[in-house]
């Protein structure tokens, strides 16, 4: 395992692709605070909510949509991985792995691990850049006690497991489907799937009143974090749903992988 | 050429058929009963082949005849239906045993935006070995692509052969016991096909088996000592090389004057039945089996048949073929 992961890492740095991820991932924060920054001047200049730019837009706040499957790096980072590993496929050096005596299950989890680990440490290091930039433009915008820091790594801690498990589903996705164009579109469907359902249970459940609808993933992140509502409870039952349905889609992935021909 | 096949073959039996007290750790491959069907369909069937250590076996066989498919079960891309099969005497699939395996099924696997190194290195990670930059770059000059002349281009720059010469190297780099090699000569200049068969035989001296599947049967012919035939997914035989040119399986090349002399006297050794089997092309009629030479002369007087040219010819492996074919389809 421990040479697959090399085999695969290695593979990573040294792809193209890999570099306009890191970037775009760079840039992102820039460009989303440069924006948010215009579109506050406008409404100032505009006087549309005269006094209310520079509270509309906190750091606090632009932050708390970062670690959404709908949001940019929610969306590149998953066709990323989906292009990487299909590309193992079609390349055929998925073939030289089981050729050279690679367990199937091994293979898996090698390209589990190294997308899970780039996934959580670019979106980690794209929200923090974020978080830096939005502060020094538009300040926090709240108190920064002790119950805002546990709110804040509650919300990170979330929302890498967002992308973690948006991971796992681009893993399973790419090698049960091979093929790039369809796993790339049910990865970005399924990703927006999960946003909306998140978004249609939070219509319906407006006062955050039953804490277990954060087993739904991104749930606990997108929303209950987000509104205000948190609680090591609701947190737990949010890292909870991330195993299950983690886990879940892992077994699924790897059981139809481990079955399928190989061409 | 032929000197090396004898010598490596002297403890085989003469048509290369394994004796009794040969062990399992002689056999590099030993397939019983191995099958794989796709829905209704069966890609092959039945397939008992054997490959001894230092064999370098050719797999023959028309397009879709279940040759890809049969490395492929061996390799593990697929999993057999019915059957098994043992790799240097144990049961496959067990990790030691795959990782004396190397090999290049359909076509050459590696990664376009890496150089020729490297996808070495790439390689060297997946089966677990190190190897020093020098090292890798000695493997790419032994299969005719040295550093200096490829420089730092990536591999989507590369003409299809250089990509089959890089696969190679991904093979060699893996010190393999057992090498399976799909249509290795595709793609490569009549150079290439040169510079892949000495390579071939040179890993071979060092004792790497190898299992070959080609449609190039005269490439085939020159490096191989044994070779199995498929068709429709059956295996239809195994014989040595060595066989096939002897002088008991040779064939007969008559030359007529017209195609229509020739097809009538296809029609007289047809009747004959002693004659062998027979296949007509244009002006000739080429004549296989144990027939004697002076057994077609005198037949060929009696039945008053005029001929422009008589050849005896020893049998290649395309005859082989041909043969072989020609008779499974009746």
């Amino acid at each position: 395992m421990g040479n697959l992961l090399k085999a695969d890492f290695f593979r990573i740095f040294r792809s193209k692709m890999f570099m306009i991820v890191c970037i775009l991932s760079g840039a992102f924060p820039f460009l989303t605070a440069g924006l948010y920054f215009l579109v506050s001047k406008i409404m100032k200049t505009a006087a549309m909510m005269p006094g209310m730019g520079s509270q509309m837009f906190t750091a606090r706040m632009v932050v708390s949509d970062s670690f959404v499957l709908s949001s940019n790096m929610g969306l590149l980072l998953p066709i990323f991985i989906t292009i990487f590993i299909c590309a193992d496929v079609s390349n055929g050096t998925l073939r030289n792995k089981i050729i050279a005596g690679r367990s199937r299950t091994s293979i898996y989890f090698s390209h589990l691990i190294s997308s899970s680990v780039i996934s959580a440490v670019l979106i980690l290091l794209e929200v923090l850049l974020f978080l830096g930039v939005s502060c020094l433009i538009f300040g926090y915008g709240a108190p920064f006690d002790s119950n805002e820091l546990l709110r804040l790594v509650f919300f990170f801690v979330t929302g890498v497991m967002t992308f973690v498990f948006s991971a796992a589903i681009s893993t399973a996705l790419s090698l049960m489907m091979k093929h790039t164009a369809p796993a790339v579109i049910i990865t970005v469907v399924a990703g927006m799937g999960i946003s909306l359902i998140s978004s249609v249970v939070h219509y319906a459940d407006q006062t955050l009143s039953n804490r277990w609808f954060c087993l739904i993933p991104t749930y606990t992140n997108s929303v209950f974090l987000n509104y205000g509502k948190f609680d090591a409870a609701s947190f737990l039952i949010g890292l909870l749903s991330y195993l299950i349905f983690g886990a879940a889609i892992t077994v699924l992935g790897l059981l139809r992988f481990r079955k399928a021909d190989l061409k | 050429m032929i000197t090396h096949r004898r010598t490596k073959h002297a403890n085989a039996g003469k048509d290369g058929i394994m004796s009794e007290n040969q062990t399992n750790e002689e056999f590099v491959l030993k397939t019983v009963n191995l099958s794989k069907k796709y829905k209704d369909t069966y890609a092959v069937r039945g397939v008992n082949m054997t490959i001894r250590k230092g064999d370098i076996y050719g797999f023959v066989g028309e397009n879709g005849a279940g040759k890809t498919t049969v490395i492929r079960l061996i390799t593990g891309l697929a999993a057999p239906t019915e059957g098994t099969f043992q790799l240097f005497g144990k049961e496959r699939f067990e990790a030691s045993q795959m990782k004396r395996v190397a090999g290049i099924v359909e076509n050459v696997s590696l990664n376009r935006s890496m150089t020729a190194v490297e996808n070495l290195k790439y390689q060297c990670y997946i089966c677990g070995i190190t190897k020093t930059k020098e090292e890798l770059e000695s493997v790419l000059a032994d299969v005719g692509l040295p550093v200096s002349h490829i420089g730092n281009k990536t591999v989507k720059n590369f003409s299809l052969g250089m990509r089959q010469r890089l696969g190679i190297a991904s093979v060699i780099i893996q010190d393999p016991e057992f090498v399976l090699l799909d249509e290795p000569m595709n793609g490569l200049d009549p150079q290439g096909f040169v510079d892949m068969r000495n390579t071939i035989v040179r890993l071979n001296k060092k004792g790497i088996t190898f299992l070959i599947s080609s449609h190039i049967l005269s490439e085939l012919d020159k490096v191989c000592n044994r070779i199995g035939l498929i068709s429709k997914g059956v295996l239809l035989d195994e014989v040595s090389v060595e066989t096939l040119h002897s002088k008991s399986s040779a064939k007969t090349l008559i030359g007529f004057d017209s195609p229509a002399e020739a097809a009538a006297a296809q029609q007289k050794f047809y009747a004959n039945g002693s004659v062998g089997s027979s296949v007509l092309e244009g002006c000739s009629v080429t004549v296989y089996g144990n027939a004697d030479i002076n057994e077609i002369m005198a037949f060929l007087v009696s039945e008053n048949i005029r001929i422009s040219s008589i050849n005896l010819k020893e049998k290649t492996v395309e005859d082989y073929y041909v043969e072989k074919v020609r008779g499974q389809n009746g």
